[in-house]
Parts: C-alpha cells; sequence; structure tokens
C-alpha cells in the first residue's frame, strides 16, 4: 500500500509531529506509516484523511503486491 | 487507543527497582556465611517435607523471586509515553517472537542438558519469556527512535 502523506503534509505545511499530535500517536508511527514501513488501521487512515479534508482512497492507495 | 491490561507509565521505573533490588538481594545471598534474613522460626506448612531440621523457614528466596518476578511484569506490561495502535502491534510481535526464542531455547536444552543443570534451566525458563520479550521491545523502540532520528538528519 502507498500513501501521499508527505505530499498532503507538504500541501498542508505542517510536520510530522504536528500531524501525528492532531491523530493521536506518535511522531514514530507518522514516519513508518509514511515510509511504507507500517499499514495503519482503518480508523488511523480515516483520521489522517480527516486532517487532510479528503477521502481516504486519496491518500492510501493499493499496491501490486497487495 | 484504549489500552487494556497495561500499567501506567511509571510502573515501569518501579519495575526496575524491584527488579534490580530482587537481583541484588539474591547477589547478597549467594555470598559467604550465614546470610538468612527472613526467617520464620516455629513454621509449620502442611504437608512440606522440604522444612529444616529445627522447624524454621527460610524466605529469602521467595522474596527474591517475587521482587524479580513483579518487577519483570511491570517493566514488561508497562505503556509507552505515547501508546498507540503501532507500539501495540510492536508489543504483540514482540511477545510472539519472545515465546518461539524462549521454546526454542528450551528445545535445544532437552537434548544437551542433563540432570540438575536441566532443572535449574526449568527455573530460569519461568522468567526468561519475560527477559526475552522486553529485550525484544526495547530494541524495538529503540531501532524506532534511530530510524526517525536518521530521517530527520
Amino acid at each position: 500500500m502507498k500513501n501521499t502523506i508527505r505530499i498532503e503534509r507538504a500541501i498542508k505545511n505542517i510536520t510530522q509531529g504536528e500531524l501525528a499530535e492532531l491523530i493521536g500517536v506518535s511522531r514514530q508511527t507518522i514516519n513508518t506509516i509514511e515510509s511504507n514501513r507500517y499499514v495503519p488501521s482503518t480508523v488511523l487512515a480515516l483520521k489522517i484523511a480527516r486532517v487532510f479534508s479528503k477521502p481516504v482512497e486519496e491518500i492510501f492507495i493499493l499496491d501490486d503486491e497487495d | 487507543m484504549k489500552t487494556r491490561f497495561l500499567f501506567p507509565l511509571g510502573a515501569r521505573y518501579i519495575g526496575i527497582i524491584l527488579l534490580v533490588a530482587g537481583l541484588l538481594f539474591n547477589f547478597y545471598s549467594r555470598g559467604q556465611g550465614n546470610r538468612e534474613i527472613f526467617v520464620w522460626q516455629h513454621f509449620h506448612a502442611a504437608g512440606q517435607s522440604t522444612l529444616r531440621g529445627d522447624g524454621s523457614e527460610c524466605f529469602d528466596d521467595e522474596i527474591q523471586l517475587s521482587l524479580v518476578l513483579i518487577g519483570l511484569i511491570f517493566i514488561a506490561s508497562s505503556k509507552e509515553k505515547i501508546e498507540d495502535e503501532h507500539i501495540s502491534s510492536l508489543r504483540l510481535e514482540s511477545l510472539q517472537w519472545a515465546m518461539y526464542v524462549n521454546y526454542a531455547v528450551f528445545f535445544i536444552l532437552i537434548y544437551t542438558c542433563y540432570g540438575l543443570s536441566f532443572l535449574a534451566y526449568s527455573f530460569y525458563n519461568v522468567l526468561t519469556l519475560l527477559v526475552f520479550f522486553i529485550v525484544r521491545f526495547r530494541w524495538k523502540i529503540y531501532s524506532l527512535n534511530r530510524s526517525l532520528k536518521a530521517d530527520a538528519a
């Protein structure tokens, strides 16, 4: 699964730490999600999408391997 | 995120103190001379055959094991500063890993260790699951923090 969090963060101009604080997780978790080392739960994915005011499919995209 | 069955963050520090106290007490007891502290005179335990001739019982080893066990459980089951689902998944994964390692070691010892030494390890085997879990989980948290620093640099 790929994601566009890094791009969305750049558009909204917020850091990993600020995003982490907005959704109540650690900065490490945002970092691992961004670098595709951790797949978030549906709840967390929806929370991230809500921060960027976009549907979840625009932020998380299925990969060929999925 | 709601977490169940975990102690607050401070429990880890209490756990470290209890563990160190238990280990130091054990180290002290192994020294030369009569070093028994908690001795119960005229102890009559029903069905016990291991009591010493004078009817007393030394509770030092029971106290040491309790301190070490409670200490390890506190360290293993205390919350992180920010407890989220990623930490939870690392916790579960580490527990599974620790279980495999623990029983792999035990399995090897079935064939390589006999008699009293096997019995001695069986005793430690009660605690090694927690030790393996703590080592693996802390290592994972450490690597996570290190990768974050590497990305920031």
